[in-house]
């Protein structure tokens, strides 16, 4: 843009300071013949208005010129995409800058849960340089998790530091959240090793796709990406909240309860007693606000031990639903994804 | 006091696909009777001898592969044989019509096709009623 601006400048330039001696010339060999003076009047008339005309047109040409945006001058300026990705993501990475260090390091962590169905978190609390450290323990690997919002710029000491505290905590490898940049030599010593870095633009877009409940952009060999949005139970208000009952397969009788952890069109999670043998097969009878009842046959897919709480998590899949159950469930999900979202929201922005 | 009836189900042939026959296990199961599943890969002859080691009132087979013929007609032949009458053949699967009709016949029970409700393989297997022992 700024090529064409002086481009035009110099044509433009060009054009008068080649125009006017002419022109001076033309009126002095009009003014000095034996013409009447209908004619030479004519002739220095149009001259005159060619003179206006052509300063009206070069100054039409300047004003366009000079109303470009100063942004579209800027020699740091690459293409159109990356201005429009940067501008939306910029909010989210607004909203993250703004959170206290715990509500950013929650979101973090929520986001991991979301990848990871079968996480299990240790908080370490604060870290030996600032923000916050977890241990985050995944198919019998650890990893450390560090979070820190309240700073713009890590340099390559920041990361050798942390580099030195995932050998000493014995981890399979680490992951650095922030809502700032990594200098070129941090990604340098980040690239050397086990250390995954998340800057604000990363975060940014974690952030957007998390609240936003679309599949995550974050996408690395260990990570999965979601076929069914699961909606996690434990935001419902407790009257409105899903609920689940497990029954035999014939004549549907109901056995027991169990507690839902997240559900989603594919199946369920859900929470039961250690101590209870759940079969591989069963009738689940789905319950949904404010009186739907949804019967469907199920096949636990995965389950994992929560020593914590002392009781197994079940993932289980959806074999088979009656069209109409299907529907109602389609319609429950589609309703409350976007008030979860919403939900979600109001808690995180402080 | 009525004994629960035993019943053997089996996969014969390389077909894999056994969530059906599993379920179909689950709910016999579930209805009190005695459910005895041999798993994949089965021939009819280990079918058959482990339907008179267990004394077996029911031999539940699961063909998928559209072997269907061949495998009911070689465990009835065995059966045969060994003079066993009071033992009812039944199954699912990929069955059409005419072969059913054929399978018959030969004294195969009622066979289901996909999509079968688990209430009606259930009750057929619980109300039926050998005619002698």
């Amino acid at each position: 843009m700024r090529k064409n601006f002086l481009t035009t400048g110099a044509v433009v330039a060009l054009a008068w300071i080649s125009l006017a001696p002419l022109s001076l010339l033309f009126i002095a060999t009009v003014a000095s013949s034996n013409d009447s003076i209908h004619v030479k009047g004519g002739a220095i008339l149009a001259i005159l208005f060619s003179w206006i005309f052509l300063s009206m047109g070069t100054g039409v040409l300047w004003r366009k010129e000079s109303r470009q945006p100063i942004s579209s001058f800027s020699p740091l300026q690459k293409k159109s995409e990356p201005r429009n990705r940067e501008r939306s993501t910029i909010p989210h990475l607004e909203m993250s800058q703004s959170l206290r260090e715990s509500d950013f390091s929650g979101l973090c962590i929520q986001i991991f849960e979301k990848i990871w169905p079968t996480l299990t978190i240790e908080k370490l609390g604060s870290s030996p340089i600032t923000g916050q450290d977890w241990i985050f323990h995944l198919n019998q690997k650890s990893y450390l998790v560090h979070c820190e919002n309240k700073k713009t710029f890590f340099d390559s000491r920041e990361i050798h530091s942390f580099k030195e505290t995932v050998k000493k905590k014995g981890v399979a490898g680490g992951y650095f959240f922030t809502t700032g940049v990594f200098s070129v030599p941090a990604q340098e010593v980040a690239a050397s090793g086990s250390v995954e870095l998340i800057d604000g633009h990363k975060t940014a877009e974690l952030f957007a796709s998390f609240l936003e409940e679309k599949d995550l952009p974050y996408d690395t060999e260990t990570l999965e990406r979601r076929r069914y949005p699961r909606i996690f139970c434990e935001f419902f208000p407790f009257e409105d909240r899903p609920s689940v009952e497990l029954g035999n397969i014939y004549q549907r009788t109901i056995k027991t309860k169990a507690h839902l952890f997240n559900i989603s069109n594919g199946g369920v999670c859900i929470e039961f007693p250690q101590s209870e043998e759940l079969p591989v097969f069963f009738q689940l009878i789905l319950k949904l606000p404010p009186s739907e009842s949804l019967h469907i046959l199920g096949e636990v897919v995965w389950q994992q031990f929560q020593e914590t709480k002392q009781i197994k998590r079940y993932g289980i899949s959806f074999l088979s639903m009656a069209d109409e159950g299907r529907e109602k469930l389609n319609l429950f999900l589609e309703k409350e994804l976007f008030a979860q979202v919403s939900q979600k929201k109001e808690r995180r922005i402080v | 006091m009525k004994k629960n009836k035993k019943i053997i189900l089996a996969k014969p042939g390389l077909d894999g696909h056994d969530r059906g026959i599993q379920i179909i296990a689950s709910a016999l199961k579930e209805a009190h009777m005695e459910v005895v599943y041999l798993g994949l890969r089965q021939t009819p002859e280990m079918i058959v001898e482990a339907a008179l080691k267990h004394r077996a009132d029911v031999i539940a087979i699961s063909v998928l592969t559209g072997s269907h013929m061949t495998v009911f007609r070689k465990i009835m032949k065995l059966l045969e044989v060994k003079g066993i009458k009071h033992i009812l053949v039944t199954g699912g699967g990929i069955i059409p019509e005419e072969d059913q009709k054929e399978l018959s016949r030969i004294g195969v029970g009622k066979l289901f096709n996909p999509g079968a409700a688990l209430d009606e393989i259930v009750s057929y297997i619980k109300n039926w009623e050998p005619l002698s022992r």
